[in-house]
């Protein structure tokens, strides 16, 4: 069995999907379009839920609205559970009609009851179900009520043999449509509901039937028809459909809903009196993050980290040696896993607490509705630099990591900010970068790590705005601009929806820490233990300091010209953390630690100059490849590489040699 | 009037969508507020940003120059 969870973005979807599910994984590239779908295995294992993107209505504005019109027409499922906000039944029940004109077999879970109840609307679900002729399930997600009854009916949906709802649109839309069916090709879809949306310039639907049909006919019909709506209503077929809905769902609404008035006002609206305030906006954005930061780094993080780090090096070496010699391991093996495998990985490894932490208040901000406070606060300094507020959300996300950043894009209406918004995130500070940061202010600016470790994070925000504010203004023609937001009502957030997208967003770190990153560490140590001369040769006269070596000249104006520094970046380029592990890798050594064989390699200015290039020089493959899907574009893939890498140079350049000379 | 002519906290009726750029108008519709809702100014954010309404309990923020293609009635209460 399969069912697709569908509904307007805030209505619970995440909380009912992890309610329903026990298991999930995410599936990339997906009919064509890349997106990243959500699969999960129901608790009683009957099946599997689809989880789809929030929508509005089947006619899609942004990007990631156009996944699910996509779904709809490509893939086959059993039935669809559409979730729908009690508290905002009105706007709901526009994609529900929507749903029930597809022909697919739908049931409602009705959502947020106790929302609903607390602003004294009483609905009524049996003469709800009744009119939309569907099963309707009032449930609350966020604590499980309801859920068992709902997922108990879910069998049924596959023998219903739920008709497409038919809502009558009046003459000359009736008239276009039974038009419109006529021409259309043999297809399992609901030609009705294909019709309508046709008519009402879906341009998803429009692109579909052009594959199998002439829609040159269509298009004059919907011209047509268009033409005869106006002179009459003076409105848009798109509207007056959108009319018809309303006032059926008008109808429906005065006989299922009773609303109490009650005067108080609510919690939401007083927290944003305070947050979205226009004095106190920014400054209170700014005192968050700025918590955020320094729970992530001074407060939490790097004792945590140091703690980790004594244990890594410490005891755990020393067992793991212990074990070794026991079993008479021979010194290569003893040196691949102890120089290699655990400098390497536990390198890596140490970071895991601090990125968690990060991951929990991304997770934070995206759970209790603040985000589209954000981007408010933030709209008039964006559109400044050419953007829109919405593209701050994206920016928030690419510090936990780039490639969701990247994606997360896809929200934004407009395509030019869309596409400049997708070039610039991975400026942003990604937790993968963390690690380097946390090395070298520990070896270097032990006095003020936070302040370093923050000056980075700012620099990369600043670099996007101007680089914003170039690229709109050189690089892309202009366009209408426009940016809508919903502010969602206040939810506390669910320690386990927390947990849950916490770990979700944390376990590709650890996956990538016991693969990627694991195999690179073994590759890495091999390439410095072996070299022209044989195995076990001394580290300078490596393969790694051959290869290095060939690009240090290059950085020598950066201020780290060594084939230790050109090897850790270019391993960087795979993903950003392997730079601490080939760090690691290359200046271990047993006696003193790491820092101290930094200082010898480094001074203050050419680690500063390092961690700026670090944080700019170029995505990380895996965002490279986000990049790529996303604009569909190998060129703007390569532009997004080679601007990083320019700009990368230029600034360290001009740290290294300006600072070298004043310090 | 345009909405963007109401204070902070007055309330009025969506009158006429027409003159607001279509996409917009699409989104506005999506949210529910269509002509004839009433609409309630809720905040201004300072150097022209964006302003929120409230539109049958639901908040939205929009950008000024769109506000002011929003015309509205002040109901006479
Ligand atoms: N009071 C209440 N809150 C809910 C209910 N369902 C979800 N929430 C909360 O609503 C917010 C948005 O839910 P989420 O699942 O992220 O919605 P999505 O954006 O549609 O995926 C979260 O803070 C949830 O905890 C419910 O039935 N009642």
């Amino acid at each position: 069995m399969q069912i697709a969870l569908l509904g307007n973005p805030n209505t619970g979807k995440t909380s009912l999907f992890n309610a329903l599910t026990n298991s999930y994984e995410y599936v990339g590239n997906w009919s064509g379009v890349t997106v990243e779908k959500k699969v999960g295995q129901f608790v009683d294992q009957s099946g599997q839920l689809i989880d789809l993107p929030g929508v509005y209505s089947l006619n899609p504005i942004s990007k990631d609205e156009t996944v699910v019109t996509n779904y709809l027409l490509e893939d086959t499922c059993e039935g669809l559970i559409n979730i729908i906000d009690a508290a905002q039944l009105r706007r709901n029940l526009h994609l529900t009609l929507q749903l029930r004109e597809t022909g697919n077999p739908v049931i409602v879970g009705l959502n947020m009851v106790d929302v609903a109840k607390n602003r004294g609307i009483t609905i009524h679900t049996e003469r709800l179900a009744q009119a939309l002729d569907l099963t309707v399930m009032p449930i609350v997600a966020r604590t499980g009520q309801g859920i068992d009854m709902l997922l108990s009916h879910l069998p049924e949906l596959k023998t219903t043999n739920q008709l497409g709802l038919v809502i009558d649109y009046g003459a000359i839309i009736e008239h276009a449509i039974a038009k419109i069916t006529n021409h259309l090709s043999q297809t399992s879809l609901n030609k009705r509901w294909l019709a309508l949306q046709f008519l009402e310039g879906n341009h998803e639907i429009e692109d579909y039937l052009n594959k199998t049909s002439d829609i040159t006919v269509m298009q004059q019909i919907r011209l047509d028809a268009n033409k005869e709506i106006s002179a009459s209503s003076n409105r848009t077929l798109e509207q007056v459909i959108y009319q018809y809905r309303d006032q059926f769902i008008d109808a429906l609404i005065n006989s299922t809903v009773c609303t109490e008035k009650n005067q108080t006002t609510p919690l939401s609206e007083r927290i944003d009196r305070i947050v979205t305030n226009r004095y106190l906006g920014i400054p209170i954005f700014l005192s968050l993050m700025y918590i955020m930061f320094m729970l992530t780094f001074d407060w939490l993080g790097f004792p945590i980290s140091d703690l980790l780090d004594a244990f890594f090096s410490g005891p755990l070496t020393s067992v793991i040696q212990a074990g070794l010699n026991l079993i008479g391991a021979s010194s290569f093996i003893e040196a691949l896993i102890i120089d290699g495998i655990i400098s390497g990985v536990g390198g890596v490894l140490v970071f895991v607490p601090q990125i968690f932490i990060l991951f929990f208040f991304i997770s934070l901000l995206e759970d209790s509705g603040y985000m589209a406070r954000v981007a408010t606060v933030m709209d008039r300094i964006m559109q400044s630099v050419g953007l829109n507020g919405k593209a701050f959300i994206p920016m928030i996300i690419s510090f936990g990591c780039n490639v969701p950043g990247v994606m997360a894009a896809r929200t934004i209406e407009q395509p030019k900010e869309r596409l400049i918004t997708t070039l610039l995130t991975p400026l942003m500070s990604c937790s993968a970068r963390l690690p380097v940061y946390a090395l070298f202010v520990g070896a270097f600016f032990s006095q003020h790590q936070a302040l370093i470790v923050l000056s980075l994070y700012v620099l990369g925000v600043v670099v996007a705005f101007i680089l914003a504010f170039v690229f709109s203004k050189t690089l892309f023609k202009n366009e209408q601009s426009f940016f809508i937001v919903e502010l969602p009502p206040y939810r506390l957030p669910q320690w386990k929806t927390l947990s849950r997208s916490t770990w979700d967003k944390g376990k590709g770190f650890v996956k990538k820490a016991g693969t990627f990153i694991f195999a690179g560490s073994v590759f890495i140590w091999l390439l410095s233990y072996s070299g022209p001369g044989g195995v076990d040769v001394a580290m300078d006269e490596s393969f790694l300091a051959m290869i290095g070596g060939i690009f240090a000249p290059l950085l020598i104006p950066l201020g780290f010209g060594t084939w230790q520094a050109a090897a850790a970046l270019l391993t960087g380029f795979l993903a950003k953390e392997i730079v601490v592990a080939t760090m690691a890798i290359i200046y271990v050594v047993p006696e003193t630690g790491m820092q101290e064989v930094l200082q010898q390699a480094f001074t203050p200015v050419s680690a500063y100059s390092f961690m700026v290039f670090i944080l700019l020089y170029v995505p990380c493959l895996a965002t490279v490849a986000a990049i790529n899907k996303e604009t569909q574009s190998k060129r703007l893939a390569w532009f997004s590489i080679g601007y990083a890498f320019i700009l990368a140079y230029l600034l360290s350049f001009i740290i290294n040699q300006v600072g070298s000379r004043i310090i | 009037m345009f909405l963007n002519e109401l204070k902070i906290g007055e309330t009025a009726q969506i009158t006429n969508l027409s003159q607001v750029q279509v996409l917009l108008q699409k989104r506005l519709a999506h949210l529910g507020i269509s002509e004839a809702c009433e609409v309630c100014l809720k905040n201004k954010l300072p150097f022209g940003g964006p302003c929120v309404i409230d539109c049958k309990g639901q908040a939205v923020s929009l950008r000024k120059k769109d506000i002011c293609t929003i015309q509205v009635e002040k109901s006479c209460r």
